[in-house]
């Protein structure tokens, strides 16, 4: 456990110490600009799973639930893919400390968490059929996804704070 | 085992590291204003924000400054930081007291004050 916690430290540390980490603290403009497009990942993630989360939870029922779905649920994964990218860069400017820190460690874990949620719910409901009202079990896990993505955003707003 | 559990395993992997802050804080002394005037005993001019350590009657203190972007338009550059050179700020101090933290108002340098904010 120890030996496994000293690995994941020390990677971190070298991710730091590696020319992407210094290009982050270095390099002119480039540490907000990248910041911008974590903030334009929360925007199409929590934005556009957040309003199919809604839907399944029984707000605006005149919009189709099948196709609201089709649309957003992509857009929310590119959202996911541009928070991976640049929220790996920006964690190389400062890894050994960020690594170290509970907050970014809660941070990780409602990730998992939210990102395990999102796989099993794809994989048991996908998109719902045409004209369906989505089951319990979809809302409870709709509920889920969007507690753990704005906490996952809280948490990751804080990180600049404490 | 899912792969997502052994993604959530893995976060739980990271507690055992010993705990540090990240350099950002909340809580500064708003009501108070700090000044300190000494050398700079090192230079972090980088972003999200550019430090300096400063020893102001033998106790150094960290000072956080701007993001550079923000340094470089106002004309603190990079070269305008030199350790050894005497400077002085105004700033708020971190309301942890254990701490001798400051974030910076302004700065002084060679009888040039700069705003930071």
């Amino acid at each position: 456990m120890d030996g496994l916690a000293h690995a994941v430290l020390t990677l971190a540390q070298q991710l730091e110490a590696s020319p992407v980490g210094a290009a982050m603290r270095g390099t002119r403009g480039l540490y907000p600009a990248v910041n911008t497009v974590h903030l334009l990942g929360v925007v199409l993630l929590v934005g556009g799973i957040g309003v199919v989360d809604a839907r399944v939870l029984g707000l605006g029922r005149a919009v189709p639930l099948a196709a609201l779905s089709r649309y957003l649920t992509p857009a929310a994964i590119a959202g996911l893919g541009l928070l991976a990218v640049s929220g790996a860069l920006l964690f190389c400017a400062d890894a050994g400390p960020f690594i170290r820190s509970p907050l970014f460690q809660a941070k990780l874990a409602l990730i998992a968490l939210g990102a395990a949620n999102a796989f099993l719910f794809r994989r048991r409901f996908g998109d719902f059929d045409d004209g369906a009202e989505p089951p319990a079990l979809a809302r409870a896990m709709a509920a889920a996804s969007l507690g753990l993505w704005t906490s996952a955003t809280v948490v990751g707003r804080w990180l600049a704070y404490l | 085992m899912t792969s997502w559990f052994k993604l959530a395993f893995a976060a739980a992997l990271l507690a055992p590291l010993p705990a540090v802050a990240h350099h950002g804080w909340s809580g500064q002394d708003n009501a108070h204003v700090t000044t300190l005037e000494g050398q700079i005993q090192a230079v972090r001019y980088r972003d999200p924000h550019a430090e300096i350590d400063l020893m102001d009657h033998g106790q150094k203190w960290t000072i956080t400054l701007a993001p550079t972007e923000r340094l470089g338009s106002r004309g603190v550059s990079e070269a305008a930081l030199k350790v050894g050179d005497t400077v002085k700020i105004n700033g708020h101090r971190n309301l942890d007291k254990t701490r001798y933290e400051v974030k910076a108002n302004d700065i002084t340098i060679g009888g040039k004050t700069t705003n930071l904010r």
